[in-house]
């Protein structure tokens, strides 16, 4: 992992990882959201409305993916201060805000036409709303640390402590009485009560937006490495100047 | 495909709106995520020939 850890070696990585996983994510996302549209049959219960859990389920699970890996990469900031980690939560911070909108979006327009209300103080989607919240207060902290020189320490203990808030979103269609229902997918067991017809599509769409989401980081990691270099550069020349 | 976009129980749903928000969405972080790398990387080449 240390081996990694070295910038040099990351952007020799990441320039040519970063077409191959985009292009493999626009690839699976299509072929996700196309068969989920036109080849998959409406759900018995749910009808056409089933449809939106192919962009629902896969941006939720980013949402609080994306999170899980930006307190990682936080915590490995803190702990052994690794060159790349503060720059990898800062990247992961807008695409996880992003997919975490998505979600709370496409699941209130799930919800007219299945709950009859767009918003319901349920604890799964208040939950998923204060991971937004906590997406938002890292990106305005990060974004005020680095703009001050910080190494981005007060964020990333703000990252840190919001990880509580992880175990509540997946536990709260069990712990609590919500209008959500409960998981339909397990990967701890490996079992699904989706039919294969719904399956194939959700699978292929998770795969798709796991694919987009590190390209996006990856994109992300590669621009702040650069910028680094630029500011880096430019102090070295005021130096010699000086 | 015409005969599915056109299809009311689709729209009734909001499965249109929730696509394209979504595909708005991603396309948008993509877009954003690539115009800034190149943007960065072509100006650290810069001033690095500086």
């Amino acid at each position: 992992m240390h081996r990694y850890a070295n910038p040099a070696r990351f952007l020799k990585i990441a320039r040519v990882a970063t077409p191959i996983v985009a292009l493999l994510g626009l690839a699976l996302t299509a072929a996700g959201l196309w068969i989920g549209l036109f080849a998959s049959p409406p759900d018995y219960q749910q009808g056409e409305s089933v449809r939106i859990m192919y962009v629902h389920v896969p941006a939720a699970w980013l949402g609080a993916g994306g999170y899980l890996s930006l307190a990682i990469a936080s915590a490995t900031a803190l702990i052994w201060r690794h060159p790349l980690a503060t720059i990898a939560a800062r990247a992961i911070a807008p695409a996880g805000a992003a997919f975490t909108a998505i979600c709370l979006v496409s699941g209130a327009l799930w919800g007219k036409p299945t709950w009859g209300t767009y918003w319901v103080w349920d604890a799964r989607l208040t939950s998923m709303l204060v991971l937004l919240f906590l997406y938002l207060g890292y990106l305005a902290l990060s974004a005020s640390e680095a703009e001050k020189g910080g190494e981005g320490r007060a964020a990333a203990i703000l990252a840190l402590v919001g990880v509580i808030n992880l175990p509540i979103i997946k536990y709260s269609v069990e712990w609590w009485n919500t209008l959500h229902q409960g998981s339909s997918l397990s990967v701890v067991n490996a079992s699904s009560k989706i039919a294969p017809e719904l399956l194939t599509p959700l699978l292929l769409s998770v795969a798709g937006f796991s694919f987009l989401f590190a390209a996006i980081v990856l994109m992300r990691m590669r621009a702040m490495l650069a910028q680094q270099r630029i500011e880096a550069r430019s102090r070295r020349m005021a130096e010699a100047l000086a | 495909m015409e005969g599915v976009v056109s299809r009311p129980d689709l729209w009734a749903n909001f499965i249109w709106p929730a696509y394209a928000l979504t595909l708005v969405g991603l396309v948008g972080l993509l877009v954003w995520a690539y115009i800034s790398m190149r943007s960065a990387e072509k100006r650290a080449d810069e001033v690095k020939r500086k």
